[in-house]
């Protein structure tokens, strides 16, 4: 079975950063994903993405609860996508005098998918993500977040509701 | 087994978490019946989507993009430790001359006397998160609370609701925990909401001749039942440690903390600033504390570590616009047992989650459009077992509403029913009508409706 991050993070801190690559291969596409969601537009994407896990490399020793690694994360990325959409919003007014979106944004139906996830509360946002993005089985969710795989089922179901209403109501918009 | 329950075991079916029979169950039933079918290739579609969405989220060099630049910052942190130190430059210096050598004696005797003054008269450097730690302690184990607060709000809005051209109005709050169970009230002109120990029961005072009711047969933990974050207030512990842990968890949390003489007392005093997600031409911007960007201030006691004050600014336009305080706080308060007694009524009318329907499919399959046209139109025709189709009520057998009010609402004209719209922070729909009434009174307004029920139907959530 796959290290926990628990593990990983307490390596990392005792002076091994190379065992980070193995939160960076878990949790890249998730990261990828919800970022595409907020930001769609690939360049600034990686860019985003790569903040995100830098930033979270930095500051791993302040990270109270290792076994909420994945909500820290996310939390992170989104504060990193705020900055970059503020950043980008200013350039554009700087250049067009105009409050109009950058031509750069991509809304075509590539990222639906990816916003209607990102927008999810959680815990749904969160057992998608790591189902999906990160490939994990409803066992090993239920045994990262700690909840009975009822629970999991359950939320992923809740999940699809949502994600197919929000593509629906996007759809007749 | 009946649809509802087929239906909850797709996931385990897509997952392979059945067992055979069940398996089997749910193919028999998938054979059937059209509607859990349509259901279940629905969630398919969803469900291969998201696992094609997972394959195309992938990037072949993030990793080691991301080791390049942990590396380069790390050696640019390295750096900054390993230059050279001014001060011991300096010192070689002085410590060449015995000029410099006298001078820089007779100055340190002057630094130490001074330290030592600065010294005796200053407090200890306490960080944000020692502030709040302590502050979590004393908060600890409180089980009777009063607080009287304000805020800029409607009388009739929810607890959430903020107007900010609005004038203050008063709210008032209590908590009380006794052997292990909690009671709580809140309280603001037009509603309130009692949590009894079994149960927890929204009143809404509509108008003077209307009450509403919706009851939960639980009993309703502070901050999610009908009183949304005010609540949480009464669980001052709670909201202490959550900021506690949000400056824990985000290294890039600011928070301000200084201090202040009041009374002759030294009060601690933190400022956190908050943003929301909600844009700013979004029709839900500021209506609500999440949807502002804001400034809340605690107020602590440097003392006693309790909590003393807390109010919250609106930041709107760089002003900030004050729009919520707390005025009095009693800890250990005496309380009246009959604070979390209800007093209701007999002509209460009780709202609940909507039932669904023999003719559900109907009303399910409405645009929230469509749904609002046709419950202006029953109004206007006094179809009155229609329009209690529409609102948020278990019980359809119920009178809907009062004499006064069919009489009010008989024969309006519908003038026009605009496009919905949605807010980033709202599940339902806006949908914007004006109507002219039989006394001749014209209405604009946006009203909210919503389907995220059993029923999926469209019901009333406000502006009607």
């Amino acid at each position: 079975m796959a290290e926990n991050d628990q593990s990983i993070i307490r390596q990392c801190l005792d002076g091994r950063p190379d065992e980070f690559r193995h939160l960076i291969r878990r949790y890249q596409p998730g990261i990828l994903a919800f970022l595409s969601g907020r930001l769609r537009d690939r360049n600034l994407v990686d860019e985003a993405a790569q903040e995100t896990f830098v930033r979270a490399y930095f500051n791993l020793s302040t990270l109270r609860s290792p076994d909420k690694f994945h909500s820290w994360l996310i939390g992170i990325a989104d504060r990193v996508a705020k900055e970059q959409l503020r950043d980008r919003n200013k350039v554009v007014d700087l250049d067009s005098f105009k409050d109009t979106p950058s031509q750069d944004i991509d809304a075509s139906e590539e990222y639906k998918l990816e916003e209607a996830v990102s927008l999810l509360e959680e815990p749904y946002r969160q057992v998608v993500l790591l189902r999906f993005y990160s490939g994990q089985s409803c066992q090993q969710i239920a045994e990262t977040i700690d909840v009975p795989i009822g629970t999991v089922t359950k939320q992923l179901s809740r999940a699809y509701e949502k994600l197919r209403s929000f593509l629906r109501e996007k759809n007749e918009a | 087994m009946d649809c509802m329950q087929i239906k909850d075991k797709f996931v385990q079916y897509i997952e392979g978490l059945l067992t055979e029979e069940e398996k089997a169950l749910v193919d028999n039933h998938l054979v059937e019946c059209d509607e859990c079918q349509k259901e279940f290739s629905a969630m398919m579609e969803i469900q291969e989507r998201l696992v094609l969405s997972g394959r195309r989220n992938r990037s072949a060099d993030l990793e080691d993009k991301v080791f390049d630049r942990i590396v380069c910052e790390q050696n640019k942190r390295l750096k900054k430790t390993l230059k050279p130190n001014p001060w011991l430059e300096y010192w070689r210096s002085i410590m060449k001359s015995r000029m410099k050598r006298l001078s820089a004696a007779t100055a340190m005797v002057f630094a130490v006397i001074i330290g030592i003054t600065i010294f005796y008269k200053s407090e200890p450097v306490a960080t944000a998160q020692d502030v709040l730690s302590e502050a979590v302690k004393a908060a600890t184990g409180l089980n009777l609370i009063h607080m009287k607060a304000r805020m800029r709000s409607s009388p009739n809005d929810n607890f959430v609701g903020i107007d900010l051209n609005l004038d203050f109005i008063p709210i008032e709050m209590w908590k009380q925990v006794d052997n292990g169970k909690l009671k709580w009230r809140i309280e603001k002109a037009g509603r309130y909401v009692v949590m009894d120990g079994e149960t927890t029961t929204l009143v809404i005072k509509e108008n003077e001749i209307t009450t509403h009711a919706y009851r939960l047969e639980v009993a309703g933990p502070l901050g999610c039942c009908f009183d949304s974050w005010m609540g949480r207030l009464l669980d001052v512990k709670g909201i202490l440690d959550n900021e506690l842990q949000q400056a824990k968890d985000d290294p890039d949390r600011e928070i301000r903390l200084s201090h202040e003489q009041i009374d002759g007392r030294d009060k601690t005093i933190l400022e956190v600033d908050a943003k929301t997600d909600i844009p700013e031409d979004d029709y839900l911007r500021d209506t609500s504390i999440s949807d502002s960007d804001s400034l809340k201030v605690y107020q602590f006691d440097s003392d006693t570590k309790l909590l003393e004050d807390f109010k919250i600014y609106v930041i709107e336009k760089g002003q900030e616009i004050l729009v919520f305080e707390i005025t009095e706080i009693e800890y250990n308060a005496q309380l009246e047992e009959s604070l979390f007694v209800l007093d209701l009524p007999n002509d209460v009318f009780w709202l609940g989650e909507p039932e669904i329907l023999s003719d559900n499919n109907r009303y399910s399959k409405m645009t929230p459009k469509e749904a609002a046209i046709i419950l202006f139109e029953a109004c206007s025709k006094g179809d009155w077992d229609e329009v209690v189709k529409f609102l948020p009520v278990s019980d359809t057998d119920q009178e809907p509403m009062k004499q006064e009010i069919k009489d009010y609402l008989a024969g309006l004209e519908i003038m026009s029913i605009g496009e919905p719209f949605q807010s980033k922070g709202y599940v339902g729909w806006f949908i914007p009508y004006s109507i002219r009434l039989n006394c001749g009174e014209v209405r604009e307004r946006n009203l909210a409706l919503r389907n995220d029920n059993k029923a999926k139907r469209y019901v009333v959530d406000g502006g009607f």
